[in-house]
């Protein structure tokens, strides 16, 4: 994206105009990244704070220029294969088992609500069992794909012991199982609430067995795709004479597909934000070559950003038609891939030079701005 | 690390019985929050580790209305910050500097003074003065970004990790030492030394001494500051730093300067040159600009650091703008 926002500058362009003129040229996903665009402008309110290349952008001074920078980015996100098994215990408890495992990006909260939304019963009564080779094997989590495998394998395992037990309590209620729905905690003839036996009823139904379902993905259904869109921007600011630059405003909107739970789907693009501004500005491995020692292996001088360094973030998630049917596609790495670009465009603009490298220290944007002979 | 011997003496007497006559032999413990590391690191591997935490007469802090100060040596950074906000804002600054409210609460003035330099090849192992197994000196065409742009002539190439040092010397601070000859004094600019060979210290302590304390003159009608360039706003060492205290006649002009830049050169640097440039002066951004400019006359970059002349002159500028009430 830093190619083609120099090529908008160069000519004399909004690159929001530049990007959105040219849209077609992203391929399948072009409406998406048109409504991304649109939405990311509005919320970071480019048109009102966007001003052309090292012109010095609203609410500069003499030695601090603000100025603001957009990317955007694809990614693939399909699910990897994943086995699951589900039992339903004749209390009505639940729990599913799969060797699949959550690296902190929220798994297990979305395996949960899956199981839970598709017996509709609450979450509590679902316990998730990762993270061990004793289970059904499920793909490592690599190229955001853990998503788009375990929630399909998971929701088949849901939907066939819900059948299972449908066929169980059909005598019961004086009908056949087809006709038979899982609504709030209950089992009922379809649109009929007077007909109804509750969960735990129905299970008391399996006896004294409990009833085990295998999920598999890939299976039957299309449950999931891949390819998602998404748009970020970012306002920053930089002091001219030490070359540091601050974060104001980043904000991202992406798409992912169905999202299963919206708050932890946010705290992914949150946290790629974060680890966005800390490689755009701050992280680097310092090898020295006479001796072949990592220089900075300490928190010290490989630095992250912190709490104060990250400015305001918004997120915003791409949902509805046009999404939810395409079901849930992964989300960790998607908006990892533009914060390097949004921020150094944002430098780009804020300061009229261009710094090529990552991480946007002040020795480098320094340097940047002593090539265009401009340095105080 | 290494099995090591661990003494709490309650006098300094004591203290001082307990340190060692040879450099590493025995280490002082104070916040911890710098030995520690080092320990960790095998920077250096004490055979005792002297802790003087207990030794209560080095945590009294007197401030005076005059400015004049007597700070102990275990008076912790978050102690001096508060007693310090009005009275003395470049020790403030330089306090505030120190972005972890964890550090603050745990760091000592002592040990912000006797802290050992942050020069990556001496903490992983290269030595103070960052040599190879050869001999060769490491920093000269090794990566040098954070290295000394002053004072640079030496075999040591590290800067000073001070944050308070500056404003102390600007301030015409002095650090009081005990040792087994009793208690002398000594101004803060000549308690650090650059080392000239390896079993040097980087100050001017003897191996059984002990800081235990600073003395600040009476400051009244002195306007101060502290200015650092950090990158980050979370806890960063500063890429280069510079106080100044200056006083103004009654047509505005400096009539006194001291300016000392930090984290530039292996000890804290005395600025004579900028603070020259500012007497007779009214204080203005373009004599801010020239003082800035004359203290790194004299800077000499290495290979990766030339970066650090513009932001020590910036700093000067900065904090002379900062004292004066001119700093936006």
């Amino acid at each position: 994206m830093g190619a083609l926002e120099d090529l908008a500058a160069k000519i004399g362009m909004d690159p929001l105009d530049f990007v959105l003129k040219n849209i077609e040229l992203t391929g399948v996903r072009a409406n998406v990244y048109r409504d991304e665009l649109l939405k990311a402008a509005e919320m970071i309110e480019w048109k009102k704070l966007w001003r052309p290349r090292g012109t010095g952008g609203v609410g500069s001074t003499a030695t601090v220029k603000r100025g603001l920078g957009l990317s955007l980015h694809t990614w693939g996100g399909g699910g990897h294969a994943s086995d699951c098994d589900l039992t339903v215990h004749p209390d009505g408890s639940v729990e599913i088992r799969l060797g699949s495992q959550d690296l902190g990006t929220g798994t297990r909260t979305t395996i949960q609500i899956v199981v839970a939304d598709s017996l509709a019963i609450p979450r509590e009564m679902v316990k998730v069992h990762l993270g061990s080779n004793k289970y059904p094997p499920s793909g490592s989590s690599g190229g955001s794909t853990t998503i788009g495998g375990v929630s399909a394998s998971s929701r088949r395992a849901s939907i066939d012991a819900l059948n299972l037990l449908l066929e169980k309590v059909a005598p019961t209620l004086g009908t056949t199982a087809d006709k038979l729905e899982a609504i709030d905690g209950k089992i009922q003839v379809i649109g009929d609430p007077s007909k109804s036996v509750t969960w735990k009823q129905a299970c008391a139904k399996l006896g004294t067995q409990p009833v085990t379902t295998r999920g598999k993905h890939p299976g039957r259904d299309n449950l999931t795709s891949a390819g998602v869109g998404g748009v970020q921007m970012a306002d920053v600011s930089v002091d001219i004479e030490t070359g540091i630059v601050r974060m104001n405003n980043f904000v991202a909107v992406q798409d992912c597909g169905l999202i299963i739970d919206l708050k932890t789907a946010e705290s992914q693009v949150f946290g790629a934000m974060i680890m966005g501004v800390t490689f755009a500005l701050y992280e680097e491995k310092v090898m020295d070559d006479q001796t072949g020692r990592m220089l900075n292996p300490n928190m010290e001088f490989y630095r992250l950003a912190g709490l104060t360094d990250i400015g305001n973030f918004k997120v915003h998630m791409m949902t509805g038609k046009g999404y939810d049917e395409r079901g849930p596609i992964g989300l960790g790495e998607p908006p990892t891939v533009s914060p390097g670009a949004a921020i150094a465009n944002a430098v780009a603009n804020a300061t009229g030079v261009r710094v090529p490298t990552l991480p946007l220290t002040p020795d480098r944007v320094l340097a940047a701005l002593a090539r265009k002979g401009d340095r105080a | 690390m290494n099995k090591f011997e661990y003494a709490s003496p309650t006098t300094k007497e004591q203290a001082v019985e307990l340190l060692g006559k040879e450099w590493g032999e025995t280490e002082i413990l104070a916040g911890g929050t710098d030995l520690l590391s080092l320990m960790k690191d095998g920077a250096t591997m004490p055979k005792r580790v002297v802790n003087i935490k207990g030794i209560r007469e080095l945590s009294s802090l007197q401030v005076l209305r005059d400015g004049s100060a007597r700070i102990g040596a275990l008076v912790t950074i978050d102690e001096l910050l508060k007693a310090t906000a009005k009275s003395h804002p470049a020790i403030a600054h330089a306090a505030e500097g120190i972005t972890s409210p964890q550090i603050r609460n745990m760091g000592t003035v002592g040990g912000d003074l006797c802290q050992r330099p942050r020069c990556w090849y001496y903490r992983a192992g290269f030595g103070l003065l960052a040599r190879n197994e050869a001999g060769q000196p490491l920093v000269p065409n090794g990566d040098n970004r954070y290295h000394a742009i002053l004072g640079n002539d030496g075999p040591a190439l590290f800067v000073n990790p001070s944050s308070l040092a500056p404003a102390l010397i600007a301030l015409g601070a002095k650090v009081r030492i005990f040792g087994p000859a009793g208690a002398r004094e000594v101004e803060v600019e000549k308690f650090f030394v650059a080392p000239q060979s390896a079993g040097d210290r980087e100050y001017a302590l003897k191996p059984n001494e002990l800081v235990t304390g600073i003395t600040i003159p009476k400051s009244t009608g002195l306007l101060s500051a502290t200015y650092e360039v950090r990158q980050r706003e979370v806890l960063d060492w500063p890429l280069a730093a510079a106080a100044v205290a200056i006083k103004l006649d009654g047509a505005k002009k400096v009539s006194a300067a001291r300016i000392a830049l930090g984290h530039v050169a292996p000890t804290p640097w005395v600025a004579g040159e900028a603070a020259a440039a500012l007497i007779g002066q009214t204080i203005s951004e373009e004599t801010a600009t020239a003082a800035g400019k004359a203290a790194v006359a004299k800077a000499k970059a290495l290979s990766h650091n030339a970066y650090k002349i513009q932001l020590a002159q910036v700093a000067v500028k900065r904090a002379i703008l900062t004292a004066a009430g001119l700093m936006a």
